[in-house]
């Protein structure tokens, strides 16, 4: 074969490869080519009887054109496996706005966030939480916390008790606040503390503005010096965490028979800014807790010697606190279990 | 309590505006609920009916109104309250009314409709706060008279509530005296003689301790009657309906200066009238209506003919005065705070009185309020007073409080001199002593009944210094944290997200269930039974577990077309003995979801079963290796539920719940659920392990075990994971298979053993050695035959 002739086979191997559409075509080129008695292999076979310096020169040209043919099938091969590949997937379409495979959205119930949020706002202040019972007696209830059986205070709590049993000596009830928290932290832990009791209360009490059941947190915070100024920085930034704005805040001189002083605290409203509205009543201010010194005679029951140490504690009803910052208005829908108001007031899981 | 201003003037002389009276109040702790301003003057405001009422047509809260305000013609008014409705009596302001803010009454068009004029709400009279819809009227006054006219003279009335220790502050006495201290004007104080020469005729006794002092006047000749307008209007200023003169002087003496008065028709009694105390069982007609049975220790007024009165809380009806009373007797008394508020509980009589005695009152009043009354009396109903009869000290020896008054700022946090300090107090009425070393003697005033301590006084000081004039600071970061005081409550918490990660909406539902409920889930002990449900059909027992409720949600929630749903609960369940545990449980109901992949499965055991470990899995609770067992409580289904136990205690239940219970309550589709305790999960809560990441390969293994069809899985698991903890790294089951290829009774279980050393390379004797084991344990234990 001349020189020529190698050229045509070239050009015409290449043109001919350039021009193929299938795999099958591509291998049948490849078998023409290539293969055990393809052309070009032929072609080398030739050259052992070639004189060295032909098949030198010879030798290198078929050899480069073995070389062009070879890479010139492999690109082919690539295009075509590509264009076979996206034939293939251009079967496959699917609508993808069509809905993902089904599952459920769930929802934290808004309470339990706030919970979170509360429980978190007043750890950063260094109040740690501890557990209480929903189910306690009376000394822990009442008596402990400065309030005899005789006290009109008593009566305000419209407490639920049980029936009594057999040999029982002191009335069990459910808990009307979380202060029954106050007394065994501090029998069961040495001062200086702070404890923060989040949980359920009852009272028996069910209309409009009041469900049987309903949430508090305590606070307890007890040290050589702390004071009522204390108290107010205390709530002033934990409402103020909790709102996520700068709230501002009115004491009140109230009365608590297991503090001394005793405070209510208000907040400037937050719907009208203390111009007045439904809200607050026209008064520009919404009540959300009660606080104070803590009772010398509540500190001796929870054996704390008042003449070393003093503190603080306060009470706070979650739900209200809710209902103000997620602007949910209906209070029985708390515990109505309403899969609509869980789905739009509940929280994701990831919430931050 | 109510007051008006006018009544208030004649206590305490001061120009105070209303708004600053308010302010004053609630700075000194008392806490005004509603301030409402009575008559004025109202120029071109007048009495209309509202004649019709139809909708804007332009705007859904809009109404258009005719009204008849007595011009002939009904004018139309657009008014957009929403009580506004035909045959409501209402205050209209006319063209050319000026209303309170300078606001302007003109003709308009209010949406393209004419308004000639405004119905008008209280607020926008400025007669208080409501604002949330017209003023509906109850005069007969015809339409288009003068609104000032159907009004009587301008005041304002203060609405307030005591808080329980402030006994000084029931009456508009108190009320003033504690205005003054803040600055607010000048105290008028009674003026009263603290005696009167003669005995009276009516002989009196003290028979028990539950009465410190007694007083009784006696006043013949009177002629009972209706009250003047000035005391009718008193009265009525501040709820009160006027009943005749005798018993309104009594009223309005009590509300003056907080001492309780009982008025006896004297010609009624019989013998000497005697406190005394019952010893059970004794009757009493009381004036309020009701028969009452007394107890044992109630205190009692008695004569000749038995008990008259409950002392402090209520009189007899034989003993009253009435119209034709010519003769009565006065009791000014003191009784037993406890005493009164033991007896007024136990047979759930709230009187003014009673509210009075048991919060304290000023006894250095008991005498002169008794003396005002009876003049009152002579003055109002003629007759003259025949004597008077005192028994006990009427104003005991003051307490005493030692003081430091640097108190104030160590505990109530406001920097302040002593000499400020004494100041203070004495301007709240108390006496101060200065003794050597700078501390205090601080005498109380009478009319504070319940001041013990230094800290009352230190609440005194800052009352009156103002609270908002104590700095906020905040204690320094607190040392020795107690973090893990209560891990269930951070497991508690991760639950509420876990929970609606896994797709649940959390509900919180009621911790008392019906009985009915409780019983189906086996709670309802009698230690457990509310003494005083709120709803003794639906609220009586507390939950034995939060399941019930859950159930209880889900017909709720069924019955409003959500028929697919996962609701779970975070809380506390109670138990016989006194146990709380804290749970988490979740439901999973319905026929599943329609979707375009295909109808989604009704839960079953295996649903619920996947979450419940999810969860326990999250806490990082290894639960795939804590055996399951088949006891259950009786409200799963029998044969498609499960229990994992820590130790004896059940840590958690899974499964299907009984058909029985779901019939029972009226669910019609099937429900799983599952219930954790999170007091126990907190101490399966797994350490950390050390990691080691093995250099040598892992291989798998496959085997196929016929075992009979009873042999449970878990256990067989458990078995094979056994064999060599440190290299069976996992057995993974793929298959479970019966039916015609095997034996009747028996079943094929597959599993992939995943075995691994961390010190070698497995050899394929190692390989087959461990297979040859687990085969060895599985057919010791469960007479295992290796699958051909
Ligand atoms: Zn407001």
């Amino acid at each position: 074969m001349t020189m020529q002739e190698l050229k045509t086979l070239q050009s015409e191997s290449l043109s001919h490869i350039g021009a193929i559409n299938s795999l099958k075509e591509l291998e049948d080129a490849r078998v023409t080519l290539l293969g055990k008695s393809g052309k070009i292999t032929e072609l080398l076979k030739s050259l052992g009887g070639m004189d060295p310096e032909t098949r030198k020169t010879f030798g290198q040209a078929v050899n480069d054109v073995k070389v062009q043919v070879q890479s010139a099938l492999e690109d082919k091969k690539t295009a075509l496996e590509r264009a076979e590949l996206d034939a293939k997937l251009a079967t496959e379409t699917v609508d993808v706005t069509l809905p993902a495979t089904a599952r459920p959205v769930g929802k934290m119930h808004p309470l339990s966030f706030v919970i979170e949020e509360v429980e978190k706002a007043l750890s950063e202040l260094g109040f740690d939480p501890v557990e209480g019972p929903e189910i306690d007696t009376e000394f822990n209830n009442f008596t402990a916390l400065n309030i005899p059986d005789d006290h009109p205070a008593r009566q305000d709590h419209d407490t639920f008790y049980f029936k009594p049993l057999k040999g029982e000596n002191e009335r069990r009830l459910l808990r009307t606040q979380t202060s029954n928290v106050q007394v065994r932290a501090m029998q069961n832990m040495t001062p200086p503390m702070r404890v923060q009791a989040i949980g359920r209360v009852f009272r028996c009490d069910s209309d409009l503005t009041h469900t049987p059941q309903f949430h508090q947190v305590e606070g307890l915070a007890i040290d050589k010096n702390l004071t009522f100024a204390h108290l107010k920085g205390v709530l002033q930034t934990f409402l103020t965490t909790y709102f996520e704005r700068k709230v501002e805040i009115r004491l009140r001189p109230s009365y608590f028979p297991f503090t001394e002083p005793s405070t209510e605290v208000d907040i400037g409203c937050i719907f009208c800014g203390g111009n007045g509205c439904r809200v607050c009543k026209h008064t520009g201010w919404i009540e959300v807790l009660g606080a104070g010194m803590v009772h010398r005679n509540v500190l001796a029951n929870g054996g704390i010697d008042h003449t070393q140490w003093q503190g603080f504690a306060f009470g706070c009803g979650l739900e209200r606190l809710t209902m103000l910052k997620y602007g949910i208005n209906d209070l029985r829908l708390f515990y109505d279990s309403h899969a609509a108001f869980l789905r739009h007031f509940g929280k994701p899981a990831a919430r931050i | 309590m109510k007051f008006s201003l006018s009544w208030l003037k004649t206590h305490l002389e001061t120009d105070a505006a209303v708004q600053t009276i308010a302010d004053t109040l609630v700075k000194m702790g008392i806490e005004v609920e509603a301030v409402e301003t009575t008559g004025g003057s109202f120029a071109h405001v007048v009495i209309g009916h509202i004649k019709e009422r139809v909708p804007h047509p332009d705007a859904d809260r809009l109404g258009v109104c005719q009204v008849d305000v007595g011009e002939g013609s009904l004018r139309q008014i657009v008014c957009g309250a929403p009580n506004a409705r035909a045959g409501l009596t209402v205050a209209v302001a006319m063209p050319g009314a000026v209303l309170p803010g300078d606001f302007k009454i003109k003709e308009s068009k209010i949406r393209g409709q004419e308004s000639k004029g405004m119905i008008c709400s209280a607020r926008e009279l400025g007669l208080g706060t409501e604002h949330d819809g017209i003023m509906e009227l109850a005069t007969k006054a015809a339409p288009g008279t003068a609104f000032a006219d159907t009004l009587g003279e301008a005041d304002t009335i203060f609405d307030v509530s005591i808080t329980p220790n402030r006994g000084d502050a029931l009456c508009v006495l108190g009320i003033a005296r504690d205005l003054a201290a803040a600055g607010l004007g000048r105290l008028i104080e009674p003026v009263t003689a603290l005696t009167f020469e003669q005995a009276a005729k009516q002989k009196a006794a003290i028979e028990t301790d539950g009465c410190h002092f007694f007083c009784g006047i006696e006043v013949e000749g009177v002629k009972n009657g209706q009250s003047p307008a000035w005391l009718k209007k008193r009265l009525e200023s501040i709820g009160l309906r006027p009943i005749n003169t005798i018993v309104d002087i009594g009223n309005f003496v009590m509300f003056d200066l907080g001492q309780p008065l009982h008025m006896y028709d004297a010609d009624t009694l019989k013998g000497t009238l005697r406190v005394s105390t019952a010893k059970g069982g004794e009757k009493l007609n009381g004036l309020n209506g009701g028969k009452h049975t007394l107890n044992a220790n109630d205190i009692t007024i008695v004569d000749d003919s038995g008990v008259i009165g409950l002392a402090g809380i209520v009189g007899g009806e034989e003993t009253s005065t009435t119209e034709a009373t010519k003769r009565i007797y006065i009791e000014a008394a003191q009784f037993d705070r406890s005493r009164i508020a033991l007896t007024g509980q136990a047979h759930q009589i709230h009187s003014d009185a009673r509210a009075r005695f048991e919060r304290g009152i000023n006894p250095a009043m008991t005498i002169p309020a008794a003396l005002h009354a009876a003049n009152l009396v002579v003055e109002l109903c003629g007759g003259k007073i025949v004597g008077m009869t005192q028994i006990g000290t009427a104003v005991p020896a003051p307490v005493v409080i030692d003081f430091d008054p640097d108190m104030v700022n160590r505990f109530g946090g406001l920097p302040m001199q002593p000499q400020d300090v004494k100041n203070s107090l004495e301007a709240l009425g108390f006496g101060v002593t200065e003794q050597t070393g700078g501390q205090f003697a601080v005498a109380v005033p009478p009319h504070f009944t319940q001041m013990a301590t230094p800290e009352d006084l230190v609440e005194e000081v800052l009352r009156l210094a103002g609270y908002e004039n104590i700095p906020a600071v905040l204690p320094a970061a607190a040392l020795n944290r107690k973090r893990d005081s209560a891990p269930a409550l951070r497991l508690d918490r991760i639950a509420r997200r876990q929970m609606a990660a896994l797709g649940y909406l959390e509900a919180i539902t009621y911790s008392f269930i019906s009985e009915k409920l409780a019983r189906l889930f086996e709670g309802g002990s009698d230690d457990l039974k509310l003494a005083n449900p709120i709803d003794a059909a639906t609220m009586s027992d507390m939950r034995p577990s939060l399941l019930a409720g859950l159930l209880d949600a889900a017909v709720k929630n069924v019955s409003r077309a959500e028929d697919n749903l996962k609701l779970a609960e975070i809380g506390r369940t109670h138990h016989a003995g006194g146990a709380e545990v804290l749970r988490a449980a979740g439901i999973l109901f319905g026929k599943g979801q329609r979707h375009w992949q295909g109808q989604q499965a009704m839960p079953t055991v295996f649903d619920a079963k996947a979450d419940a470990y999810a969860l326990l899995e999250a806490y990082g609770i290894d639960i795939t290796r804590m055996p399951v067992d088949t006891n259950v409580p009786g409200y799963f289904h029998p044969t498609r539920s499960g229990s994992v136990r820590l130790g004896k205690d059940v840590l958690m239940t899974f499964g299907e719940i009984h058909p029985a219970v779901t019939k029972e309550l009226g669910i019609k589709v099937p429900v799983a659920a599952f219930e954790v305790n999170l007091h126990l999960a907190a101490k399966a809560v797994g350490k950390d392990k050390p990691f080691v990441l093995s250099q040598y390969q892992s291989v798998s293994r496959d085997l196929a075990f016929v075992v009979d069809a009873t042999t449970p899985a878990g256990e067989l698991l458990a078995t094979l994971r056994n064999v060599d903890k440190n290299i069976v790294r996992n057995v993974q089951l793929f298959d479970v298979y019966s039916g015609d290829k095997l034996p009747a009774g028996k079943k094929s279980i597959a599993v992939s053993l995943t075995l691994q050393a961390d010190d070698r390379t497995l050899t394929e004797a190692d390989i087959t050695g461990i297979c040859d084991k687990a085969v060895e344990a599985a057919t010791k234990r469960f007479n295992a035959q290796l699958r051909a």
